[in-house]
């Protein structure tokens, strides 16, 4: 798979989230898929290491009830052989604290054999902390 | 131009390990912007190598013992390469290790930095060097 194909993907699987349609992004994974969110899990949910499409499944199912996402935009990718960086510019609300959350994160895909098989977020935790904290 | 650009910033990196400082602004553009991501104790926007040198290099290194920079992965087939970086030390206050992967975004232009932007968990570092300990405080 050539690094246009990864981005491809990665489009996909931003798309799919858009619309909610979990099977959509589950199926671009690889069974042994590691993800990895940043952060402390006892503040921010979700935030941790989950391996497995079940416990990505679980995931976003976290990420669901805990955030309302107004603005969802990838609007950088850089690629290159099994990697691809993505850009993401979110507004978000968080549910629990109805407190405002306006981010930019980089997201690292690094395929194997055209799937994603490790998925890495990078962002500004202290933000997140500030919006779902006590 | 793509391989001509990740040679670029490795050798940049290359530059910053050996404390070549120098070497380092000699590839920034006079007129680089650069965001440091706001939770950091240096966050902000800065313009120009000596506003970058002064408020984050210079803190950076009093704050961490052995600050290191290492690049594991450095990606791009154009003008823009991200770098996955770990940042490593120990914090000279709280003692603590510090071992964070971090996702640097460069832009190049006419062979020089024209833009960096930082991604990383800032919480992270922070329990290493909290804001209030920093000598950028």
């Amino acid at each position: 798979m050539s690094a246009e194909d990864n981005v491809q993907t990665a489009k996909e699987g931003y798309a799919a989230f858009g619309r909610g349609d979990l099977p959509g992004i589950l199926e671009l994974l690889t069974d042994d898929i590691e993800w990895v969110n940043p952060g402390p899990p006892d503040v921010i949910p979700g935030a941790g290491t989950h391996r497995g499409k079940d416990a990505v499944a679980g995931f976003f199912g976290t990420l669901a009830q805990s955030t309302d996402f107004q603005v969802f935009e990838p609007r950088e990718f850089i690629a290159q052989g099994d990697n691809v960086v993505a850009l993401i510019h979110s507004e978000a609300t968080v549910r629990s604290t109805g407190r405002k959350v306006v981010d930019d994160a980089a997201h690292l895909w690094t395929f194997r054999d055209g799937k994603l098989a490790h998925f890495q977020v990078f962002q500004d935790t202290a933000a997140l902390v500030a919006a779902f904290g006590a | 131009m793509g391989e001509q650009n990740i040679e670029f910033v490795k050798g940049l990196y290359a530059a910053f390990a050996r404390g070549d400082v120098p070497a380092v602004l000699g590839g920034f553009a006079d007129d680089i912007e650069w965001y440091e991501a706001e939770g950091m104790p240096y966050g902000g926007l800065y313009r120009g190598g000596q506003a970058v040198l002064q408020n984050v290099f210079g803190p950076i290194a009093t704050d961490v013992e052995g600050f290191a920079v290492t690049a594991e992965e450095v990606i791009g087939s154009g003008d823009t390469v991200a770098a996955v970086v770990r940042y490593t030390g120990t914090g000279k206050v709280t003692g603590k290790t510090l071992d964070v992967p971090v996702v640097h975004v460069w832009d190049i232009r006419d062979g020089k930095l024209t833009r960096f932007r930082q991604f990383i968990d800032t919480v992270k570092f922070a329990e290493v060097v909290p804001a209030d300990v920093s000598v950028a405080s």
